[in-house]
C-alpha cells in the first residue's frame, strides 16, 4: 500500500461571501481540491466564477466585507481564521502570489530594489547590501537587461511586459513553495504572453515551485499546466490531468468551455459561444449554477450535487456524472 | 528638476503681470478720480494733488511708473492719509497690518494641516467608525458654515458667557487674544484636510499595490508608514495650494470679528475712504501671496511624486 | 452600406429611463428631500412674512429697543426697536434674490465658457482658461472690494461682483465634463458620421453636462449666500435700513449682550446652507451611485 503524500495545498469546502448593501453575494461555494507539490495546476473560468476570489481568500487578501468558511491547510497548516501574524510569517515567504496588472501592483512612488529587498529584509533576515545582490541576481535571472542599475528604477520606468517580469522575480526571492499567478498574462500582448510562459516554465524547472496558474483562456492552460480547475458560478465544476480534460471532458461547461476555442485547422462559419449570461451572484438557482446555460439540464441539476470521482485525479461536480461520491 | 522648478517660477510671472495690469486698468479707467467729494478743493489745490499722484500723466505712462514702484517694492502713496506712503500703512512697524494677517494665516496652517491629516488618517483607517462618522460630518457642517457665523457664535459662548477669552482685540498678539481667531479659522479648515485624508488613505489601502504589499507579508505598520504613505499624502498637498487663499480671506474676516488690527481693518477703510491706492496694495499682495504659496505647494508635489520628477 | 446622418439615432446613454432612476433614487433620500422641502418651505417664509407681516421690517419703535423674544416680538427687537421676526425674513428675501440671481448669472455664463473652451479646444480654449488662471490667482474678497469701491457700493453691484468671481469654477468643471464627453465613442461616432456640431452639442454634449450642473447648482447657491453675508460683514453691498442675513449677523456681533440679535438669524442662515449641503450631496449620490 502506498503511503498517501500530504498535499501541499489541501482545500476543503471553501466558501467566500460578500455582505452588499443588496444582500449576500456567495463567490466561492464549498470548493475542494488538492494541489501536491509539483503540479502546476490552471483554474479556468469566467469572470464571476470565483477562481480570483478563492485564491484571494487563502492568501488572506479579501476585501473588507469578506467571510471565509471551511479549511485550507497549506504545507499541514490551517490558514482560515489564522492571526494575521502568523499569516504574515507564511505569504510572501512559502506561499507568493502575483496579480494581473503590474503597473498597479507595483508601488509607483518606491523604487523596486526597495520593494524587492524589503522582502528578504523582512522574511530571510538579509541586510539591504545582501538583499540588493539577491534582487539583481534573480532581475538577471528573469532576463531584465542591466539589472544592477535598473533595479533603482520606478515602475513607470518599466515596460509592461518587463514590469510582469520584475513581479515574478519579487516573488521568487524566497523560492516559495507555491506560486499563485492571477491572470499574469491577461494585460499583455500575446508575444509577450508567450515569453511569459516560458519564463514560468523555466523557473519552475530550476526552482521547483508548485504554480496555480488562473486564467480564462484554455489555451494558455494547454501551453503551460499538467492540471485544470474549471469554476463556474463559485463552483469548482471538474479537475483533471490537462490531456484527460481535453480528450474527455464530463461536465457540460467544461465540454462548452472546449468547443468555443477556435481551431487553426479548419474554417468556421460562425464562433461558438454559450448561450446565456454568468449568473448573478446575487440571485445564484438553487443547485448547480450552469442550469439555465446547460444543454443537459435535468431536475436533478436543482439538488445539492456532491463531487464524484470518475477516475483517478478526475473529479466531477454534475448531477449527470458518474463516478464515486467523494 | 530645478529646470523644472526655476519653469514653474518663470510661468507665474506673466500671470502676476497679468493680475497686476487688470487690477491697475480697472482702477484707472474708471469714472472719477479719488478726490471727488471729499471736501471743497480749489481748482489748484486738486491739480496739484493729481499732479502729485501722477494722475495728470497719460495711463500708459502711470502704469509703467506703477510697475517700477513694484519693482522696486513700493506701493506707492495712501490716497487718504496723504503723504503717507502705503508699505508703511502694511507693513508697520509694531508688528500690525498685514503682519497680524500673516501670522493669523500661518498659525491656522501649522496647525490645521497636522491635526486634519492625522485626525483623517485615523478616521479612513476605520472607516465607518463612529470617529469616521464624526470627520465625515463636522466637515459638512463647517464647509456649509462659514466663520462669520462660527466666530460670533465662539465669542459668544467662549467670551461672553464663559468669560474664558477676551472677546477680540489684539493686545499684543499674545496667546489669549490669538486663541480664540486661530481656534475658529482651524475649525474651518482642518475638517476638510480631514476630510480628503480620510478619502484619500481609503483609496490608497483598496489599491493594488497595497494588496501586493499585503501579500509579501509585510507588517501593517511597514505598510503604512513605507507604502501607503507618499501616495496618501499627495491629493492633500495639491489641496493646500487653493486653500491657502481661502485661509488668506478667512483671516481677513476673522479679523473683522474679533476687531484685529491687520488686513481686514485696512481694507474697510481703503473702501470707505476710496484709498485706490491701498486697495490696488492690498490686492496685489494677496495675490502674490496666493501664487507664491501655490508655486511652494506645486514643488513640494513635484519633490514627492517620482512620476514627475523626471 | 451608408445610412444617411440625420436617420442615425445616436441615442446617448442619457435617455428617459435615466432620468427616473436618478429621480427615484433621490426621492428615496429622506436627508436629501428633507433638506430641499426645508428649502422650499424657507423661501415661501421669505416671500409671505414680510408681506403679511403687521409691522413693517424697517419701523423704528423707540420705546421697544433691544427687547428679548416675547409674545409681541417673537425674535426680539434691535437696538432701533424694529421687530427681528420680519427683518429675518426680508433679509433672508434679500439674501435669496442675490444668491439665485448670481447663481443664475454664473451658471449661464460658467456653461457657456466652459462648454466652448472644452468643445472647440485647441488655442481657444488655452486663452480661456489662462484668463481664468489669472482671475483666480485674485482672492475673491479684495477682489470684491476692488470693485466696489470703485463702482460704489450697492446691492446689484454686490451681486455682480460675486458672480464675477463666482464662474471660474463653474466654468473650469464644465470645460472638464465637456473634454471628457467629447472624447467618449458615441460623440467621435457622431461627428465621424457629419452630425453638425450643433446637434452634437444639443444631443449630446448637453444632457451629459446637465447631471454635474445641477450638482454643482446646489453647491453655488450657498456660496453666494456666504459671499453675499460676507460683503455685509465689511459693510458692503445691503445698506440700512434694508437689510440681509449677513447684515443681521453682523449687527447681532456687535451687539453680544442682546444674544437673540445674533442667534436668530444665524440658524436661519446655518439651516439653509447645511440643507443646500445635504440636497447637493443627495443630488450627487442619485446622479452617481457607487
Amino acid at each position: 500500500m502506498t503511503a498517501k503524500k500530504i498535499p501541499l495545498l489541501d482545500v476543503r469546502n471553501l466558501t467566500v461571501e460578500f455582505k452588499v448593501q443588496d444582500g449576500l453575494v456567495r463567490a466561492v461555494n464549498g470548493l475542494s481540491f488538492k494541489v501536491y507539490d509539483g503540479d502546476i495546476i490552471g483554474i479556468v473560468g469566467e469572470s464571476g466564477s470565483g477562481k480570483s476570489q478563492s485564491m484571494l481568500a487563502i492568501m488572506g487578501l479579501l476585501a473588507g466585507n469578506g467571510k471565509i468558511s471551511g479549511s485550507v491547510k497549506f504545507m499541514g497548516q490551517e490558514l482560515v481564521g489564522i492571526s494575521t501574524a502568523k499569516l504574515n510569517k507564511i505569504r510572501g515567504d512559502k506561499m507568493a502570489m502575483i496579480f494581473q496588472d503590474p503597473m498597479t501592483s507595483l508601488n509607483p512612488y518606491l523604487k523596486i530594489s526597495s520593494q524587492m529587498t524589503e522582502v528578504l529584509m523582512l522574511h530571510k533576515n538579509m541586510s539591504y547590501k545582501d538583499a540588493l545582490a539577491e534582487s539583481i541576481k534573480m532581475l538577471d535571472r528573469v532576463k531584465i537587461p542591466d539589472a544592477k542599475n535598473r533595479v533603482h528604477l520606478y515602475p513607470h520606468e518599466f515596460s509592461g511586459g518587463m514590469r510582469q517580469r520584475v513581479m515574478i522575480a519579487m516573488s521568487l526571492l524566497t523560492k516559495p513553495k507555491l506560486l499563485i499567478a492571477d491572470e499574469p498574462t491577461t494585460a499583455l500582448d500575446v508575444t509577450v504572453q508567450a515569453q511569459i510562459l516560458e519564463l514560468l516554465r523555466d523557473l519552475r524547472k530550476e526552482f521547483g515551485m508548485t504554480i496555480i496558474f488562473i486564467t480564462h483562456d484554455m489555451g494558455v492552460v494547454a501551453n503551460l499546466c499538467d492540471r485544470v480547475n474549471v469554476m463556474y458560478g463559485g463552483w469548482l465544476m471538474e479537475t483533471a490531468a490537462i490531456q484527460i480534460i481535453f480528450k474527455n471532458p464530463i461536465h457540460p461547461y467544461t465540454q462548452a468551455l472546449l468547443a468555443t476555442i477556435p481551431s487553426l485547422d479548419h474554417d468556421v462559419d460562425k464562433l461558438k459561444t454559450i448561450p446565456g449570461e454568468p449568473p448573478n451572484l446575487l440571485q445564484l438557482p438553487a443547485g448547480c449554477p450552469f442550469q439555465e446555460r446547460c444543454s443537459q439540464v435535468s431536475a436533478a441539476c436543482t439538488q445539492n450535487i456532491p463531487l464524484r470521482r470518475v477516475e483517478n485525479r478526475h473529479v466531477v461536480k454534475c448531477a449527470n456524472s458518474n463516478g464515486v461520491a467523494l | 528638476m530645478l529646470k523644472f522648478a526655476v519653469k514653474r517660477i518663470l510661468v507665474s510671472i506673466p500671470t502676476l503681470l497679468a493680475i497686476i495690469s487688470l487690477v491697475f486698468f480697472l482702477v484707472h479707467i474708471t469714472p472719477g478720480n479719488p478726490f471727488d467729494g471729499e471736501r471743497a478743493l480749489s481748482p489748484e489745490a486738486l491739480k496739484s494733488l493729481m499732479a502729485q499722484y501722477r494722475l495728470d500723466l497719460p495711463i500708459w505712462q502711470q502704469y509703467l511708473l506703477y510697475l517700477d514702484d513694484l519693482i522696486h517694492g513700493s506701493f506707492g502713496i495712501s490716497m487718504k492719509y496723504l503723504g503717507q506712503p502705503i508699505n508703511s500703512l502694511l507693513f508697520p512697524d509694531n508688528m500690525g497690518g498685514f503682519w497680524v494677517t500673516l501670522r493669523l494665516s500661518i498659525y491656522t496652517m501649522l496647525i490645521a494641516v497636522p491635526f486634519g491629516i492625522i485626525l483623517g488618517a485615523y478616521a479612513g483607517l476605520h472607516k465607518n467608525s463612529w470617529f469616521d462618522k464624526l470627520v465625515v460630518s463636522s466637515n459638512i457642517f463647517f464647509t456649509a458654515v462659514p466663520t462669520m457665523v462660527t466666530g460670533p457664535l465662539f465669542v459668544l459662548i467662549l467670551a461672553v458667557t464663559l468669560q474664558l477669552f477676551p472677546a477680540g482685540g489684539w493686545g499684543d498678539g499674545d496667546f489669549a487674544h490669538l486663541f480664540l481667531p486661530v481656534l475658529v479659522l482651524v475649525l474651518a479648515y482642518s475638517p476638510t484636510i480631514a476630510f480628503v485624508t480620510r478619502g484619500s488613505i481609503i483609496d490608497v489601502l483598496n489599491s493594488n499595490y497595497i494588496r501586493t504589499a499585503r501579500a509579501k507579508g509585510l507588517p501593517t505598520k511597514k505598510i503604512l508608514f513605507k507604502h501607503a504613505i507618499k501616495p496618501a499624502i499627495l491629493p492633500v498637498i495639491s489641496l493646500l495650494g487653493p486653500m491657502f487663499a481661502g485661509i488668506l480671506v478667512g483671516a481677513v474676516v476673522t479679523e473683522q470679528i474679533f476687531t484685529l488690527p491687520g488686513l481686514g481693518v485696512l481694507t474697510t477703510n481703503a473702501a470707505t475712504n476710496r484709498d485706490y491706492n491701498m486697495i490696488m496694495a492690498i490686492t496685489i499682495l494677496g495675490s502674490i501671496l496666493t501664487i507664491v504659496f501655490n508655486i511652494i505647494v506645486d514643488l513640494l508635489y513635484m519633490l514627492l511624486d517620482p512620476k514627475i520628477k523626471q | 452600406m451608408f445610412v444617411k446622418a440625420k436617420n442615425l439615432n445616436l441615442d446617448t446613454p442619457k435617455t428617459k429611463g435615466f432620468w427616473l432612476s436618478v429621480f427615484s433614487r433621490l426621492a428615496r433620500n429622506k436627508l436629501a428631500m428633507t433638506s430641499g422641502c426645508i428649502i422650499v418651505v424657507l423661501t415661501l417664509l421669505c416671500i409671505v412674512v414680510p408681506m403679511f407681516s403687521s409691522v413693517a421690517y424697517d419701523k423704528t419703535d423707540w420705546g421697544q429697543i433691544m427687547q428679548s423674544p416675547s409674545a409681541a416680538h417673537w425674535f426680539g427687537t434691535d437696538s432701533l426697536g424694529r421687530d427681528l421676526f420680519v427683518r429675518c425674513f426680508i433679509g433672508g428675501r434679500i439674501t435669496f434674490e442675490i444668491a439665485f440671481a448670481a447663481a443664475f448669472v454664473v451658471l449661464l455664463v460658467g456653461i457657456f465658457y466652459g462648454a466652448i473652451a472644452g468643445y472647440v479646444g485647441g488655442k481657444l480654449d488655452t486663452i480661456m482658461m489662462r484668463i481664468v488662471d489669472v482671475l483666480y490667482g485674485i482672492p475673491f474678497l479684495f477682489f470684491c472690494i476692488l470693485l466696489i469701491t470703485l463702482f460704489g457700493n450697492s446691492m446689484a453691484l454686490s451681486f455682480v461682483a460675486i458672480a464675477a468671481i463666482s464662474w471660474l469654477d463653474m466654468s473650469r468643471i464644465v470645460r472638464g465634463q465637456t473634454l471628457s464627453i467629447k472624447h467618449k465613442e458615441f460623440v467621435e461616432a457622431a461627428m465621424i458620421s457629419g452630425v453638425s456640431n450643433f446637434k452634437i452639442i444639443t444631443r449630446h454634449v448637453i444632457p451629459n453636462l446637465l447631471g454635474i450642473v445641477i450638482v454643482y447648482a446646489a453647491l453655488t447657491v450657498p456660496n453666494m449666500i456666504v459671499m453675499s453675508a460676507v460683503l455685509s460683514f465689511f459693510g458692503l453691498g445691503v445698506t440700512e435700513p434694508m437689510t440681509s442675513w449677513g447684515l443681521l449677523i453682523s449687527d447681532g456681533a456687535q451687539n453680544m449682550q442682546a444674544w437673540w440679535l445674533l442667534l436668530s438669524p444665524a440658524t436661519l442662515m446655518v439651516i439653509t446652507l447645511l440643507s443646500f449641503a445635504f440636497l447637493a450631496n443627495g443630488l450627487r449620490d442619485a446622479l452617481d451611485p457607487r
